[in-house]
């Protein structure tokens, strides 16, 4: 059983009848890292002695029978950009390359006291900022179906892991869809819960109004596993909210019909003919599981990405700022003040986190602010209130999560505008804070090949419970 | 708002910024910023008069304790690391200090 996919019920199944111990589940997924992960680099580092030291303290526990726990025994990945006591953190960037965390992120505690076995930590864009991987200070990381390919990114390395089961599940963080698109591109689930679900305490921060964290895994089931031990409020991070927190139930048309909107700016001709195509499959099997289908519109879709490639650089320039040189992480050692300020965040930075802070800092800077700024936090509250509209006329949004499947790499890299643009369908519903899940649904004949693809399911604010619950059906119905 | 920045101004960014900027970089960096700079300022067209600003998608409540001096147990946790777990990381230290190059200079 060791050799192919499971799920986390099997791999209990397995501990609990002593078919096989922890430390043997953590010696395949090693060995299977280093087998696989030379070809796909998904790991930036894989911490051996640690993993095997927690499954021996498992097999411990199974030994003398303490109660058995939510995730024991499962071996998992984390993104770079979350804190794991005692392991380096770099979050993909010259600047934290010999940065050691001294201490465990809310979300690790929380899998560590759930018995989550943590492998290692896992390559991304700088600083989480960008749609491929590309960006990461130490290599590109490759798509496990096609290896001339991206994963999708930010959190690509996390993607990949899952993936090509190099572990059985895998923490991102999603800020404009990084969780959701590479999760899209390497055919596994991938969810952005509700912002203030899940705390970020110990999270490096990129824009602090959007950042999420959230699961991987090869199974709805699984990601549901992983998100009930990860969400809950936390005193450590202000923007959490209680665990019983619920959403607001539907008010017009309550007829006890399951509805379903599909908004009709993300099926434009931007939609590559074959996502289409597959895009009809799955409204099919919606309509199979007994939902009605209702076309709807949300205005404000194309003014979503320009309000975000204005909100995201301003708050990265602004927590970026931290990165001097002085307490922790890369000095240039220049002889001045403002010298060593400039040399150390020009040879620290990569390109497009440079790029962001500047126009962050454009658009923060005296006389911009009101046109830019401003403008966007309004224009936000007008996409909050067209999600609010359509949320009460359907349950869920039904959408592609990207208009293309994987890109190779390379592709985009030239232009940073064409590279904002992949994030066009996952966006909007991170600039209103909602709860997103991205579904694999079979493959896509795309530029000759056979490529992984998604659909993505939008809930309200706070309805990840029907989220996932409709998210597992879809998963069945798919299969049939 | 007019989407052109001259070179100038990409200088005086970098500068607030704190970034170091090569004089071949800047007229790539004015291209790019340029474009991207045309991209969001589409939000222009889209009437926003009536409209209250949002800075957080959910209502939160103001986390407050009661001014005690007593710590719960996340902080205190969090207290209780070594220092030098910290301290150790500083590219320079002086004893259980960071080091940083004087700010104040005085002109002799």
């Amino acid at each position: 059983m060791l050799d192919e996919k499971y799920t986390i019920e099997d791999l209990h199944i397995g501990l609990k009848s002593k078919k096989f111990s922890a430390v043997e589940v953590v010696e395949k997924f090693l060995e299977r890292i280093e087998e696989k992960d030379k070809n796909i680099f998904s790991y930036l580092l894989i911490d051996k002695e640690g993993a095997l030291a927690q499954a021996r303290e498992i097999d411990a526990r199974l030994s003398k029978n303490l109660d058995f726990r939510e995730l024991e025994g499962v071996p998992m990945a984390i993104k770079d950009n979350i804190l794991v006591k005692d392991l380096r953190c770099t979050a993909g960037s010259k600047i934290l390359e010999n940065f050691m965390a001294p201490y465990d992120a809310t979300v690790i505690k929380k899998l560590k006291e759930a018995g989550a076995i943590i492998l290692g930590k896992t390559n991304l864009d700088e600083f989480a900022m960008g749609s491929s991987t590309e960006n990461s200070a130490f290599g590109v990381t490759h798509n496990p179906y096609d290896f001339d390919r991206v994963p999708g990114g930010s959190s690509g390395g996390s993607a990949a892991a899952t993936a090509s089961f190099q572990c059985m599940g895998a923490l991102g963080s999603d800020t404009g869809g990084s969780i959701r698109q590479p999760a899209s591109f390497c055919g596994v689930v991938g969810m952005r819960p509700t912002y203030g679900r899940i705390s970020r305490f110990g999270v490096i921060a990129m824009a602090s109004s959007l950042d999420q964290v959230g699961p991987f895994g090869n199974s709805v089931a699984d990601v549901r596993k992983f998100f009930n031990v990860l969400s809950g409020q936390d005193e450590l991070d202000s923007t959490t909210v209680p665990k019983n927190t619920q959403p607001e139930v539907r008010k017009k048309d309550k007829d006890g019909v399951l509805k379903i909107g599909l908004p009709k700016e993300y099926f434009s001709d931007k939609l590559h003919p074959q996502v289409r195509k597959k895009m009809d499959e799955a409204i099919e099997i919606f309509k199979k599981m007994g939902a009605e289908i209702k076309e709807i519109s949300l205005p404000t879709t194309d003014m979503s990405l320009a309000t975000y490639y204005i909100l995201v650089p301003a708050e990265v320039s602004a927590n970026l700022a931290r990165y001097d040189g002085v307490r922790y992480g890369y000095s240039s050692g220049a002889g001045n003040l403002i010298e060593n300020y400039l040399k150390t965040r020009k040879n620290g930075f990569g390109k497009e986190v440079r790029r962001r802070i500047f126009l962050g800092t454009y658009v923060l800077s005296a006389g911009y602010y009101d046109a830019y700024y401003l403008k966007a936090q309004k224009v936000r509250t007008k996409i909050i209130e067209d999600f609010k509209r359509s949320f009460s006329e359907v349950d869920f949004l039904l959408t592609p999560i990207t208009p293309t499947p994987a890109f190779k790499i390379g592709e985009m890299t030239k232009d940073p505008l064409a590279m904002y643009l992949s994030d066009i369908f996952t966006v909007p519903t991170s600039v209103a804070g909602l709860p997103a899940i991205s579904v694999p649904f079979g493959k896509v004949d795309y530029e000759n090949k056979n490529l992984p693809f998604g659909v993505q399911i939008i809930s309200r604010w706070f309805d990840e419970d029907n989220l996932l619950d409709l998210a597992e059906k879809f998963e069945q119905f798919s299969k049939i | 708002m007019s989407n052109e920045i001259n070179k100038d101004e990409v200088r005086r960014i970098a500068q607030l910024a704190n970034i170091g900027l090569d004089e071949d970089e800047t007229a790539k960096l004015q291209k790019e910023m340029e474009s991207v700079l045309e991209y969001v300022g589409t939000l222009k067209e889209m009437n926003t008069d009536n409209t209250q600003p949002t800075s957080h998608t959910i209502n939160l409540v103001n986390v407050s304790r009661k001014d005690a001096g007593i710590l719960s147990g996340p902080r205190k946790n969090l207290q209780s690391i070594e220092q030098g777990k910290f301290l150790d990381q500083a590219p320079e230290k002086h004893k259980e200090f960071f080091k940083t190059h004087p700010i104040f200079v005085s002109k002799k």
